[in-house]
């Protein structure tokens, strides 16, 4: 089978997936094997055409001209090193949700299962053509039908109140913003001729030099749309709202990949697509702005939540500040240093990957909780660690993964983004200034998921879950296990996936004028990297290394410990002499980092969208019957009342009306024949 | 009375009472087939029969006939399909089991106007002239009229005089145009406006597109449309998706097309007159509570929304020309669906107020997915029909290159996400959320509304798959 085949193979399986979803009926584990299993061939198909991709350069292919629609838009799919690594975070982790979604579904007790398994594929589908399609009509086309699907699974329990609110500021929001990308694509096709990718770069740079505003307008309407789906602060503020609304294996395909591919978005238009120059840098700065506010305030506001859902998506938002902050520095710095602009776009796409898959681990991990417990609260939660002992490990590692902790994967992306923003221009203390705040956030990171571990699997567990079965079902466990292996390979061998992301790069890399990357960021044999400026190493990564010795730490403790075992001591809780529960002494999520919330109150004020409603009084005014129709037959109504009048049925009157209009008729007569001669 | 009058079998009560709607069913059914062989069959190419003409009335060329162009094709196509479901769908809607009209009353008076509509707007979208276009027009403002007084109450008669009133009031101008075209150019021929002096061809257009804006409820025509809300809810599906409003943008996109030159500053004029209906409706929507005067105002929006398409093809875009008609079929089927989607709501509960509906999701899905269906459609969302009728139009409007274009491109814009955000928010509190007083014994209509329902879905889907090669052959190039 050639490309086209394979991706109309796959997208016809998932389209008959989700047609026979509809037969299955009631049958809930069945739909959910099915679904699995069509998103495990789609899967494959697509993944073939992301290795031939790698492999053998560009995979392309046309379905011909839409030319009928007027403008020139092209069916065309076209498959580059880019778009594959995206496809391996899309599939990966949509068959993983879809093997999670199996057992996951059944706790949703009252819900028609029909509604998620219908949708499920389209949406997959939707997100597999959005990073394929080389043209941005259909770019559009969709990521529309994507954001549909998506939206209908954000809406899958729809009975609560709450959920509602989320999945209107969810639609909303996206296809507000999406009538702008709308906008943008239309002016695209009419300046440049056509919206094939390959049309694009060439406007572009012909508007950078023509007509700048036009070309700052352009982009600020596919910025718009491509943040507010990425959930940059403060365009994100639907993250916080749907991702808790959602089904976790949702919420964490949204927040892992559908968040992803807005950074696509933003990747081709404005790295791939947009000429390196003055525009390129003037963008990238606002976007590295833009990436540091927004990882300040996601994680701070992460610190202050304690539903455990929330508390991810606000962390989802800071952690995109840290790719928009790649992107941003990336972009900032082409011109002048494009060495390390390629270090900080390496960054961002490895915090790209990472972020897809821890992310969706601990949105996977925080859908066991709620499966096991009923509950998301972290308040109410505690001392699972010996209820779900796998969960418990893979939150660990995912949680250390997203603090940035060597030698998980988070590390080794936000140190090649503190480099580049360290050593990118040293002249320009802004950039050294975000790399200080970066820095900075790792550590509140690292302070909000300690919050999670510590208010969710330690202390002891509540009575009313003493009698819960342990763990949860095997294919939700093997999901999060598998993620989690997924996240310390990331961690431990960064020297290959810096390599891949290099080589997808390699486009931008000519475009910058660099032939290849002459040693600035190299593989160390033992699967580190390092990066050399200036002839000399500046700095080195090695995670087996950091992997030994903490591994030799750990030996030393373990056997500290052993040397000299004292017996623990168990007691119960003194308060002077009154009986008190564990329970109630409980250290609460809510609890957690009560300086930050009186300190930095403002951060954590609610973000409530602006309520618009039209004032009666202009209601009234366009209602045109009030002041022109009706006012116009009560006219003629009191013009036919005073006629009437005059027939009140009184014969002399008549007479003398009579009278009056022969008088009147002769006058005219007389007029008309010219006067008596 | 003898007991046999009391008792009549079932077969023959069910013939009395069903009568009507099998043999108006039978006529719609082969009216839609008709139209579907002369669509398959005349593939974009010109049928004409010419039949009579009248001795007192001398003419150049016959004066009654038939004539079907590719457009005539897309409107028989939304005429007699939106037609045949909507009476499939009439017939377990006006019944007994309905809870908002539980009647059987006045069945042949519903059916005979129903039926009568669309041969009505069958006769108009084919005739070959002014002259014949000017008698249907005036027999489908009959028909409307009908319709909307079915019910006999009083706001229901006022709400059919006053539409009778606007309309036949727009029609003197279409009758005033046509006389004119007459008296200069002793023809009635539609091409025959191109032959007149500039002054009078600007009347005359003028004239016209008065007449259009009245049947098409634009600004400031409008106010009939949301009163004749009053009509049973299949027929307001008839009249306000497929046949009553669509006369006027029939009228409209056969004067543009037909116009070699169309006067620049009118078409600038009807573009700003489309747009601000388009404004003036969508604020409406906000404050509706009345699921069908919300439809009503979407009508108007939408046709707004044609309208605009068509005057921007008549400044010179032709795409936004075919995005003008896309939208017109595709609106067709889509306001049908929601139509009668918000129908089968009100038959299943006897209420149509947003705010006693709630939690319909769970009760009636089958509605529910197509009021959804309908709402995503209307908004504008791929891969829905509108989506690409909007998308066309927009396109259009910055294919002028200047800057009234830009602005009407994002002016439609910015009507489509306000509409789309009140569908949104109607769908989320009718449909979704805990199930209302209301709505606790509803369920989803009889089978033969259901159908009809599956059928409008299906079609909101892929109508632009068959109407894009229609349009394609409306405006060539």
């Amino acid at each position: 089978m050639n490309a086209s085949e394979i991706f109309i193979v796959a997208m016809a399986v998932l389209g008959v997936t989700s047609l026979l979803s509809l037969l299955c009926g009631s049958q809930r584990i069945l739909a959910g094997v099915l679904n699995f299993v069509g998103i495990v061939l789609a899967s494959v198909g697509m993944l073939v055409l992301a290795v031939q991709a790698l492999v053998g350069g560009p995979v392309r292919f046309s379905f011909g001209a839409v030319r009928v629609l007027g403008l020139n838009s092209e069916l065309v799919f076209s498959i580059d090193a880019l778009a594959a690594v995206f496809l391996a975070i899309i599939t990966v982790l949509s068959t993983a949700s879809s093997l999670y979604s199996i057992r996951y579904l059944t706790h949703y007790t009252r819900e028609d299962s029909r509604r998620y398994y219908f949708p499920f594929p389209l949406f997959v589908a939707g997100m597999l053509a959005v990073v394929t399609s080389a043209d941005w009509f259909w770019f559009l086309v969709f990521w529309e039908m994507m954001t549909l699907a998506s939206y209908f699974l954000v809406m899958f329990e729809n009975t609560k109140q709450e959920n509602l609110s989320a999945g209107y500021i969810y639609f909303f929001m996206t296809q507000m913003t999406s009538m702008g990308l709308m906008l943008g694509v239309i002016l695209l096709g009419h300046w440049a001729g056509s919206t094939s990718f390959t049309a694009v770069p060439g406007l572009l740079r012909s508007l950078a030099q023509s007509n700048p505003l036009a070309l700052n307008l352009l982009l600020f309407l596919f910025f718009i749309a491509f943040a507010t789906k990425a959930g940059m602060y403060p365009l994100g503020i639907w993250l916080p709202r749907t991702y808790p609304a959602a089904p976790a294996s949702v919420s964490a395909l949204l927040s892992g990949v559908v968040s992803k591919l807005g950074i696509y978005g933003l990747l081709r238009i404005f790295v791939w697509q947009l000429p390196a120059g003055s525009c390129m840098q003037r963008w990238g700065i606002l976007i590295a702005t833009f990436g540091v506010v927004s990882m300040l305030m996601g994680t701070l506001r992460a610190l202050g939540e304690h539903d455990c859902k929330r508390l991810l998506a606000q962390s989802s938002i800071g952690q995109i500040g840290y790719v928009l902050l790649g992107l941003g520095l990336g972009m900032a710095l082409m011109k002048s240093n494009p060495l390390i602009a390629m270090v900080a776009l390496t960054a961002c796409l490895y915090h790209v990957i990472n972020h897809a898959f821890f992310k969706s681990l601990l949105f996977f991990n925080s859908g066991s909780i709620l499966y096991r417990t009923g509950t998301r609260d972290l308040d109410s939660l505690g001392g699972l660690v010996k209820l779900m002992p796998i969960s418990a490990g893979c939150a660990v590692v995912g949680s250390l993964s997203i603090a940035g902790t060597p030698p998980f994967n988070g590390f080794v992306s936000k140190w090649l983004l503190y480099q580049s923003a360290i050593f990118g221009n040293t002249k320009m203390p802004l950039y050294v200034f975000y790399g200080v705040i970066a820095i900075f956030v790792g550590t509140l990171t690292l302070a909000v998921f300690m919050k999670y571990l510590g208010t969710a699997y330690l202390g002891t567990l509540p009575e009313r879950f003493a009698n819960q079965p342990k763990g949860c079902p095997l294919s939700m466990e093997c999901v999060e296990f598998s993620l989690a292996t997924v996240c310390i390979l990331l961690g431990l061998i960064p020297g290959a996936v810096t390599a891949l992301l290099l080589y997808a790069l390699r486009p931008v890399m000519e475009a910058a004028n660099l032939p290849s990357l002459p040693g600035a960021l190299t593989a160390l044999p033992w699967a580190g990297i390092s990066l050399q400026w200036d002839g000399r190493t500046s700095a080195a990564v090695a995670p087996a290394i950091v992997l030994v010795g903490l591994l030799l730490c750990v030996g030393i403790a373990y056997w500290i410990h052993n040397a000299v075992s004292v017996a623990g001591r168990p007691a119960e809780i003194w308060n002077c002499g009154e009986l008190v529960a564990d329970e109630q002494v409980r250290y609460r999520a809510s609890s957690f980092y009560q300086p930050f919330k009186k300190m930095l109150s403002p951060v954590y004020r609610e973000i409530k969208l602006p309520t618009v409603s039209v004032p009666r009084g202009v209601i009234r005014g366009l209602d045109l019957d009030h002041w022109i129709y009706y006012p116009i037959s009560a006219l003629f109504s009191r013009l036919s009342a005073g006629c009437s009048r005059i027939h009140n049925g009184v014969p002399q009157m008549y007479l003398l009306w009579q009278v009056l209009g022969c008088a009147l008729s002769i006058a005219l007569v007389f007029w008309l024949a010219g006067g008596v001669k | 009375m003898s007991p046999r009058r009391e008792n009549p079998g079932p077969v023959s009560r069910s013939l009395r009472s069903e009568g009507p709607f099998l043999l108006s069913l039978l006529l719609s059914a082969l009216a839609m087939l008709g139209a579907l062989g002369l669509v398959i069959r005349s593939r974009g190419a010109t049928l004409a029969l010419d039949m009579a003409s009248l001795p007192w009335l001398p003419t150049k060329e016959p004066l009654f006939g038939i004539r079907i162009d590719a457009l005539s094709c897309l409107m028989l196509l939304a005429v007699t399909v939106c037609g045949f479901l909507i009476i499939l769908y009439s017939g377990a809607y006006m019944s007994r089991g309905n809870r908002e009209h539980p009647s059987e009353r006045g069945q042949g008076r519903y059916y005979f106007f129903m039926v009568f509509f669309i041969a009505a707007m069958i006769g108009l979208v084919c005739s070959p002239n002014l002259f014949q276009l000017f008698i249907f027009w005036e027999l489908t403002t009959v028909c409307s009229w009908g319709l909307i007084s079915f019910y006999g109450n009083r706001t229901a008669l006022l709400s059919g005089y006053k539409a009778l009133l606007i309309t036949y009031a727009a029609g003197l101008f279409l009758a005033a145009a046509i006389i004119l075209v007459y008296i200069h150019t002793g023809s009635f021929a539609f091409s025959a406006i191109n032959l007149l002096a500039p002054s009078t061809k600007a009347l005359v257009v003028v004239f016209l597109a008065i007449a259009a804006f009245g049947k098409a409820a634009q600004f400031p025509l409008q106010t009939w449309l949301p009163s004749a809300m009053t009509a049973p809810t299949p027929a307001s599906a008839y009249l306000h998706a497929a046949a009553m409003v669509k006369a006027g943008v029939y009228l409209m996109a056969r004067l543009v097309l037909t116009l070699a030159v169309f006067p620049p500053k009118l078409a600038l004029l009807f573009s700003a007159l489309a747009i601000t209906t388009m404004f003036v409706a969508v604020l409406q929507y906000v404050v509706q509570d009345d699921l069908k005067r919300l439809l009503a105002y979407s009508t108007i929006a939408n046709l707004g929304y044609m309208m605009l398409g068509l005057a921007l093809g008549a400044l010179g875009s032709p795409i936004a020309l075919r995005g003008g008609l896309l939208h017109l079929i595709g609106h067709a089927f889509t306001k049908s669906l929601l139509f009668l989607a918000v129908g089968s709501v009100s038959y299943a509960t006897g209420t149509r107020s947003i705010a006693k509906l709630s939690g319909l999701g769970k009760r009636m899905p089958v509605t529910a997915l197509s009021f959804v269906i309908g709402a995503m459609a209307i908004s504008g969302v791929p891969p829905f029909n509108l989506f690409w009728s909007k998308f066309l139009i927009v396109a259009g409007a910055i294919q002028l290159n200047t800057g009234w274009g830009i602005l009407l491109a994002v002016l439609a814009l910015a009507e489509s996400v306000i509409g789309f955000s009140c569908f949104l928010r109607v769908v989320h509190k009718v449909f979704f959320g805990p199930v209302s007083e209301a709505g606790e014994t509803a369920h989803d209509p009889p089978a033969g509304m259901s159908t009809a329902l599956i059928l409008l879905m299906a079609l909101s889907l892929f109508s632009t798959l068959f109407a894009l090669p229609i349009v394609g052959r409306i405006v060539q190039g």
